[in-house]
């Protein structure tokens, strides 16, 4: 159907930075290959350039809000990680399906939750964890931040994500990273902690956790 | 015409003060809140009028493979809250191949677009089982060449689909102020029988030259303004002030809510 192809393009087009380069510098070019109706073309090619770069700006800016919250404490040691997860998402954006946990969930679309809304994740939530597994966590293990930045940034995305879709996850660490997340929580921000192998244990009902020899 | 109920936007953080301020008030409720907790739901509904509002229904899509999921998990709610309205906007929030935009994306005003807009409300109505109403949204740009303009769009789809219109007044002055035309010019086409619920926001923001809602301050004089006009063809059922951030003390909310129902019985 040519309005399926035509909601595909509109999508595409804001949320694919490259795609969008690529139609402003041609539009009938890019649209070329695409089956549209000669209306549908216009009408994606009334649309100025500074406006699809406005409204995907808006896009990026809102998911960014969203999933700076996951992440309350790791922002306090690397700051740069709206900048960061919004380059990033400017060619990586998620698909519904990322979203879906579970055999009886679906998308879930609304704002980040603080409280238990069992068997789904919260969107921001599930963007957190997939912007760590494909980029943020190896961002975070670079050397400009502290040694434990990225499991801080895994500790927080894992506590979130178990509480509210009550997943068992589990993680290891070289540091004490819940008491690490306690002292950044409380106002410190711990420069070389000592290391202090860790096993955590995510849950609903929160984490455990016990040192390992 | 009997009056319509006036309240806001259900937030976890002003729920002891809703509970202890604000018996009867009207109650809007994002359905993503509220998983597995009918319990609570069921409690509120037993205190207040409840609508529902949904962001995530993607009713513009065509051949979308997830809506009907989120509607499975969304009826036990909707069992447990009884609630008077449900919505959802005129918007794209997903791709029929699957990307997810995580806002609202324009339509384009197109009689494939109106049909496939019919089924789909016609698919979440039956699920339901409750009235239905689709509301306007802030748009980012307009398409050139759609069949119909935005009123004559509205006009058919809550006729044909036998909805509502859910009319948020400020995002039909902000596309007035980016788009051209006077809010009054605007509103006269749309179909103000059809308006069954209002919403009222503030704090848009001015940025490049472009207006956006940002719903993070009271509604506005111009906005207000406006009631008394739409109040003249209009008979809805809820009005509902929405406030997502910048958030004020409750008081300055229900004071929100207070102005808007004095500007709709302003004589």
């Amino acid at each position: 159907m040519s309005l399926s192809a035509l909601q595909n393009t509109i999508v595409r087009l804001a949320l694919f930075a490259d795609e969008r380069a690529r139609f402003v510098a041609n539009p009938s070019g890019y649209l070329a290959p695409i089956r549209l109706s000669d209306r549908e073309r216009r009408a994606l090619a009334s649309v100025r350039g500074v406006e699809w770069d406005r409204y995907a700006n808006s896009l990026i800016a809102k998911r960014a809000d969203e999933l700076v919250r996951v992440f309350p404490r790791t922002v306090k040691i690397a700051p740069s990680l709206r900048s960061a997860y919004s380059g990033w998402l400017r060619n990586n954006p998620p698909r519904v399906l990322d979203d879906v946990i579970g055999d009886e969930t679906c998308a879930v679309t609304g704002d980040v939750g603080r409280d238990v809304i069992g068997g789904v994740l919260p969107p921001a939530v599930a963007e957190g964890l997939r912007w760590l597994e494909n980029s943020g966590g190896v961002w975070l293990e670079s050397e400009r931040f502290a040694t434990y930045a990225a499991d801080l940034a895994r500790f927080e995305a894992m506590l979130r994500a178990s509480h509210n879709d009550g997943r068992v996850r589990s993680l290891k660490s070289r540091f004490a990273i819940p008491n690490l997340a306690k002292e950044i929580g409380e106002g410190t921000l711990p420069l070389d902690p000592e290391c202090e192998p860790t096993e955590i244990r995510f849950s609903r009902t929160g984490c455990e956790w016990r040192r390992m020899r | 015409m009997s009056q319509p109920f006036f309240g806001m936007g259900f937030r976890r953080r002003y729920a002891r003060e809703i509970a202890e301020k604000a018996e009867g008030m009207v109650l809007e409720i994002i359905p993503d809140h509220f998983l597995g907790r009918q319990d609570e739901l069921r409690s509120l509904s037993q205190r207040h009028p409840i609508v529902f509002h949904d962001v995530g229904l993607s009713l513009a899509t065509a051949n979308d493979r997830w809506r009907k999921a989120r509607l499975e998990w969304i009826r036990p709610l909707v069992d447990a809250a009884q609630p008077i309205l449900f919505s959802d906007h005129v918007a794209l929030t997903r791709s029929p191949e699957g990307f997810d935009l995580g806002h609202l994306g324009p339509v384009l005003y197109s009689e494939e677009q109106l049909a496939i807009l019919i089924d789909n409300i016609g698919e979440s109505k039956a699920m339901l089982g409750i009235p239905f109403v689709v509301e306007n949204m802030a748009a980012p740009f307009v398409f050139d060449g759609g069949d119909m303009d935005e009123p004559e769009f509205f006009r058919r789809l809550t006729h044909e689909s036998d909805s509502g219109l859910l009319l948020d007044v400020t995002n039909l002055v902000l596309n007035a102020r980016n788009f051209g035309a006077t809010p009054e010019e605007r509103m006269a086409d749309y179909p103000l029988e059809r308006v069954w619920q209002l919403h009222l926001a503030g704090g848009a923001d001015k940025s490049a030259a472009f207006w956006v809602d940002s719903h993070s301050g009271s509604p506005d004089d111009e906005t207000l303004a406006l009631l008394k006009k739409i109040r003249e063809r209009a008979a809805p059922r809820a009005v509902i002030v929405e406030r997502d951030a910048n958030y004020p003390s409750f008081e300055a909310l229900l004071n929100d809510v207070a102005n808007a129902r004095a500007a709709w019985e302003a004589p």
